[in-house]
């Protein structure tokens, strides 16, 4: 936790920008698989905390929806239209937003999570500056923790 | 020898103070603030300050003088301080009560740290007795105030 993820990170050159519930998540491009709208989701019975199931290429991808401060949602918001499936991680999974944008890597100036604002149950790896604003940087293999967090 | 310092309203009725040096900006106006996803409830806000990510902490909150962070701000004071892992100068800010107050500090003003914060006496160098109102404030060790908490 005290290493400086922002400097060991070999970033992506692009991100993925995903808007939902007032927050901004930048994930590298390089862990996402595909951007799908929401038409074919499959709606279960959540059991493992998703919201429900899409169907890619012959494999089933569990959705999730975060609320602005990264916890599981039970449902999902019917603003949310977009499911961004991740790749490079086991067990496949897809977060549901409202909007979605790229942004390349030298429109954002990356730091680090100030030390006193980590936290161990944080998918965080660091935050940037886009403009005058602040967004958050994460990644699926962090986000995968996060989800299975939620889960116990 | 006197040293000068400056004393912050961290309560209405809880004070601590930093040294001259250490204090480098107080904020004529409050910024704009970006909550950070589970950041720990003492420090969840950062602003932009001359192209760096600064973060806010409620240090009411932080030494369980309050239960909650305030969800508005006084005042903004920003602190330099030299990492203790790094030795690097990083910048974190205070939410006060009011602006800050300049004293004289001299070896024969030292005390007792008051009872009801010695269980976070590893977060202030010493205490001195001010010399005006005969209250004992403690002299914030910032490198270890903005330092990652295990187990937050």
């Amino acid at each position: 936790m005290e290493n400086n993820p922002a400097q060991l990170v070999d970033w992506s050159t692009h991100f993925i920008a995903l808007v939902f519930d007032g927050l901004s998540l930048l994930i590298p491009q390089s862990d996402v698989y595909s951007l799908e709208p929401t038409v074919d989701i499959i709606s279960t019975a959540s059991h493992n905390g998703s919201v429900g199931q899409l169907e890619q290429s012959g494999n089933m991808w569990s959705l999730y929806a975060l609320s602005s401060e990264l916890n599981l949602l039970n449902s999902c918001p019917e603003t949310y239209h977009i499911a961004l499936l991740m790749k490079n991680v086991q067990p496949a999974f897809g977060l549901l937003c409202e909007q979605v944008d790229t942004i390349d890597h030298n429109q954002i100036s990356i730091h680090p999570v100030p030390s006193a604002m980590k936290t161990e149950n944080s998918p965080l790896l660091a935050l940037a500056l886009y403009g005058n604003e602040v967004r958050y940087i994460s990644s699926a293999s962090a986000l995968s923790r996060l989800l299975t967090q939620g889960q116990i | 020898m006197k040293v000068s310092a400056w004393i912050l309203s961290i309560t209405d009725t809880v004070f601590a103070s930093v040294g001259e040096f250490e204090l480098i900006h107080i904020l004529p106006d409050i910024p704009s603030l970006y909550k950070v996803p589970k950041a720990p409830p003492y420090c969840q806000q950062v602003f932009i300050w001359q192209n760096k990510i600064i973060p806010v902490m409620n240090l009411a909150v932080k030494l369980g003088l309050e239960q909650e962070s305030a969800t508005t701000h006084r005042f903004i004071c920003i602190f330099a301080y030299r990492a203790q892992k790094t030795g690097l100068l990083e910048y974190g800010a205070l939410s006060l009560n009011a602006t800050p107050t300049r004293t004289e500090v001299s070896d024969e003003q030292v005390c007792k740290l008051p009872t009801d914060l010695s269980p976070w006496k590893h977060y202030f160098r010493s205490c001195f007795q001010e010399a005006n109102t005969q209250a004992s404030i403690p002299i914030l060790k910032l490198e270890c105030l903005f330092a990652y908490q295990d187990g937050v």
